[in-house]
């Protein structure tokens, strides 16, 4: 599939661009590797061996080259803070993000389709307006507050959820199902924190795709052969409201990520969101560069679905390519 | 009651006063406003009007498939039955079914994300007792009958592989799978060049010839209709102005609108020196309709009355017609 | 305007009234505290409607503070992206050719970053402030809005008035000027209304994080911030900042999506 490969190709500009901004606006940051041995003891001529071993004391151009070229080698540097190799550190963290992240993306997608296609079906009816309201309210919540209410509501009060944390330490030796279902009782608060705010952002957007599907003629002509309302709604509806959600997905995936990032951090979930909120307080760069790397390598590889799926549903664009 | 029995059965479809309103929260428009139509069995009827008259208004008004906002009041007696006293279940039952409607931009009908055959044969389905392969056989036969070429492989493609005439000619082939009594065809031909015009027609009129069905074929096209219908109403803003057979309304006009339209017919002939008058102005927006005769603003031959007065149908000449003029 | 944003809009005149009058009358110091009470967090009460913080100062007052740096930074940042935006998309929609696929390649980079990740790392960089705060937010927001105004200038050109215009030897700039901006307006105060919750947002979470307004300043999002360490034993003090957060963003965005409904209403009737 030609059209596959030319989109697969189209994000290597794209990565090579968003790394080499985000390292060059690491490197105009006041301090470096070296802030790190403020010991006095150091002398200056130490300092600047270090830096010049590190290659520091070099261009950026030439410094961002030999940065891709490791990264292209699989060496992501090493943690400034405890001396592990990015790569692990990030391996370490990618499943339980990538866990919460798959499971909200699942659930909103699900939840946003069906309460958009229902809103705007029965448009103008006090469900609709109930929806309006609903998602826009969702949508001006801060996520990281919604969070902290989640967690006074459910922990704190009730006492339901866990407040943070990935699983419960003490459930080691307990059978694999048991832990898995620990896993989950963990992830609720999170999960809903963001399917939350996700849902609420998108339920408009795809309430006005299903409004303007349902307006056109082909809706009209299905009608017009005594099709029923189930089937007009559910495959002659569904099919073409899928197209214009996908569009919405991949768009919004940036933002989606941003905020489940917050989420992490503020659940303690181990993730790369945690990993890389705590790198930037602690100006630890490679890790940065990492996490930023892996959410950017996240966001593409998303939009590419999004473009696959869409070509698949979408018979127009099969013929383009 | 006797009578109006015979009545209903010679007139498949009876439009009595129908009136259809768009309601907006800043203002409301009356696109059909007391139109009346009978539609006889196994006949042809046109409706002309300029763009803007309500002629889609109309057709969308008897199938019961206006948008929410719509409101429609009047009566639309199918074979006795009024359907706007109908429920939505029983509209659907006789959707299709019993009255079929062809839109007027054939490949914006067609659902762009199912196949051509997967359509039809949901249609086929839908109306007849038949198994999946007895509905691919039929839907392939049905693309055989509107002569599609290599129906077998146009079968399993998408509308956007289709040129417009063969989306209509699908359209056709779903009609024609519905064996529906009265079709309503909303401008069939209006986006198509000459000779795929022709052939359309042609497709129809023998579909009509072979099933005895009613047509009700709208279009701005005078000449199309006066070739091909046995009855004609002209529709201007709503309002139906003169109605009458063919050859009445064409060689006889009483309206001066209907005179203005057969004027702007361009003529082939190039030896016949007649020239083709344009008529006069845009057609006024809905939401500010004129007073008395909706035409008269444009009218030629305006008389005063014809501006605070709104005129009747009656008869005059071989036509019925609502105009003051003598 | 539908009833909604007549609301939004009463609620946001109340907010900013307060914020823009209530720092400038010698009465109350946000900063003062009840020195009547026990140093706690205090519940709502007649003496402190909304109740008070760990330092005994009165929530309500400190809240009103903190809309005046919400409203500043949201309003102020946005005027920024906004201003940003229009330039980028007028340049890339008017010249097309390689500035167009220059800008457009910047803007894709832009986007595929989650944004927050740049702000947090650029904040950490510089001491934070609230001017700093402005700035961030303000330099990584523009990209939707140029998009917007490219697509809108890209449309317009197809127009037929514009090549009239050029005919008539109309320069670049004065085509800009009177032809173009008049007509990407309407899309671009829809966004600017939207955008101004969105930077709010943005704030929250960064005074939030402790990256963005520093204490002693009153902010909804460092009140927030403060609020943690007495999640259990005074869940008002996370409870106030929070829904006037809420309620501010839900306002402009109600009043953006008003707003888009009426110049696609006007748009369509004047087609
Ligand atoms: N959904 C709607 N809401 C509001 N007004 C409408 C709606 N549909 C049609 N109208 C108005 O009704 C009037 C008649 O439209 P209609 O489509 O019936 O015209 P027509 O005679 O079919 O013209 P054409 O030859 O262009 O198809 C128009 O002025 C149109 O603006
Ligand atoms: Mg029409």
């Amino acid at each position: 599939m030609p059209y596959l490969i030319k989109r697969l190709l189209s994000a290597i500009p794209l990565l090579i661009g968003i790394t080499f901004i985000s390292f060059s606006l690491m490197k105009l940051a006041p301090g470096d590797a070296t802030s790190m041995y403020r010991d006095p003891s150091i002398s200056q001529a130490d300092i600047a061996q270090i830096r010049s071993n590190l290659g520091l004391d070099q261009p950026l151009v030439v410094q961002y080259a030999k940065w891709l070229n490791n990264t292209i080698h699989g060496n992501l540097g090493y943690s400034f803070v405890t001396g592990e190799p990015t790569s692990k550190a990030i391996g370490d963290r990618i499943g339980a993000t990538l866990l919460l992240s798959c499971a909200s993306f699942g659930i909103i997608l699900v939840i946003t389709f069906f309460l958009g296609l229902w809103s705007g079906y029965k448009k103008g009816s006090r469900f609709d307006d109930w929806v309006t309201i609903i998602t826009f309210v969702g949508m001006s919540i801060p996520t990281f507050w919604l969070g902290l209410i989640l967690i006074l509501v459910f922990s704190l009060t009730l006492n339901v959820f866990p407040t943070s944390g990935y699983s419960n330490p003490f459930l080691s030796e307990a059978s694999s199902l048991v832990r898995l279902g620990d896993i989950f009782h963990h992830m609720t608060l999170p999960l809903l924190t963001i399917v939350i705010g996700g849902v609420a952002g998108l339920t408009r957007y795809h309430r006005f795709g299903i409004i303007s599907i349902l307006n056109q003629d082909y809706i009209r002509a299905a009608r017009a052969r005594g099709i029923s309302e189930s089937i007009i709604l559910f495959k002659h509806a569904f099919k073409n409201a899928c197209l214009p959600i996908i569009t919405i997905l991949g768009l919004s995936l940036p933002g989606l990520i941003s905020g489940s990032f917050v989420v992490e951090y503020i659940f303690a979930w181990p993730g790369l969101g945690q990993l890389g909120v705590q790198a930037v307080f602690a100006r630890d760069y490679p890790i940065i560069m990492g996490t930023l790397l892996m959410s950017s390598v996240l966001i593409i590889s998303g939009n590419l679905l999004a473009d696959i799926a869409y070509a698949k549903i979408d018979p127009r664009i099969g013929t383009l390519s | 009651m006797i009578l109006e029995g015979i009545f209903n059965t010679i007139h498949m479809l009876h439009v009595n006063d129908l009136q259809t309103t768009f309601i907006s929260k800043k203002e409301s428009v009356t696109a059909v406003d007391g139109v009346s139509l009978r539609i006889p069995k196994g006949k042809v009827v046109g409706l002309v009007g300029e763009s803007g008259s309500g002629k889609s208004v109309t057709a969308y008004s008897i199938m019961g498939l206006l948008p929410a906002h719509a409101k429609r009041t009047g009566e639309i007696l199918w074979k006795g039955q009024d359907l706007t006293t109908l429920s939505d279940k029983k509209l659907q039952s006789i959707r299709g079914k019993e009255i079929a409607l062809i839109l007027q931009n054939p490949l914006a009908a067609l659902n762009p994300v199912f196949t051509v055959g997967n359509q039809l044969v949901e249609t086929i389905m839908l109306h007849h007792q038949v198994s999946k392969e007895e509905a691919t056989a039929r839907a392939i036969e049905l693309l055989k009958r509107v002569q599609i070429p290599d129906p077998e492989k146009r079968f399993y493609q998408y509308p956007h592989e289709f040129s417009l005439g063969m989306c209509q000619r699908v359209m056709i082939a779903l009609t024609v799978s519905m064996m529906p009594e009265l079709l309503i065809a909303d401008e069939p031909t209006a986006s198509l060049d000459v000779t795929v015009q022709a052939q359309i027609m042609l497709l129809l009129k023998e579909i009509q010839a072979q099933d005895n069905m009613s047509i009700l074929f709208i279009s701005h096209d005078l000449g199309l209709i006066a070739q091909n219908c046995d009855y004609v109403y002209i529709m201007y803003l709503g309002h139906i102005v003169e109605e009458g057979a063919p050859s009445a309304i064409f060689h006889n006009p009483q309206h001066p609108y209907t005179q203005a339209l057969i004027h702007a017919i361009p003529d082939p002939n190039p030896d016949n020196k007649m020239e083709t008058l344009p008529i006069q102005g845009d057609i006024p927006s809905p939401m500010n309709i004129p007073k008395g005769c909706r035409f008269h603003t444009r009218c030629p031959k305006a008389l005063d009355r014809c501006k605070t007065d709104v005129p009747i149908m009656q008869k005059k000449g071989d036509s019925i017609s609502a105009c003051w003029l003598e | 305007m539908s009833k909604k944003g007549w609301a939004s809009i009463v609620f946001l005149c109340v907010i900013g009234g307060l914020a823009l009058v209530v720092p400038m009358l010698p009465f109350w110091d946000p900063n003062s505290f009840d020195p009547n009470l026990l140093l706690e967090p205090h519940a709502p009460s007649w003496g402190h409607w909304m109740g008070t913080d760990d330092l005994n100062r009165d929530l309500l007052l400190r809240s009103i503070y903190g809309a005046q740096i919400s409203l500043l930074v949201g309003l102020v940042s946005v005027f920024i992206s906004i201003t940003v935006g229009t330039f980028v998309g007028l340049l890339a929609g008017y010249f097309g050719g390689w500035v167009d696929t220059l800008s457009m390649r910047l803007v894709d980079i832009m986007m595929a970053i989650p944004a927050i990740f740049l702000i947090l790392t650029i904040q950490v960089m510089f001491t934070p402030s609230i001017w700093n705060v402005i700035l961030v937010i303000g330099f990584t927001g523009w990209m939707g809005v140029a998009r917007l105004v490219r697509s809108e200038v890209l449309s317009i050109k197809e127009r037929s008035f514009i090549t009239a215009a050029r005919a008539r030897g109309i320069g670049t700039l004065s085509l800009i000027k009177r032809h173009i901006l008049p007509h990407t307006i309407n899309p671009i105060i829809v966004a600017a209304t939207l955008g101004v919750g969105g930077a709010i947002l943005t704030e929250s979470v960064l005074s939030f994080l402790g990256l963005g307004v520093q204490p002693p300043h009153a902010s909804w999002g460092n009140m927030l911030q403060n609020s943690l360490n007495y999640m259990g034993d005074a869940p008002w003090m996370a409870i106030v900042p929070g829904v006037l957060i809420t309620l501010t963003v839900v306002s402009f965005n109600f009043i953006g999506d008003d707003l888009r409904g009426y110049f696609q209403h006007d748009s369509h009737a004047s087609r």
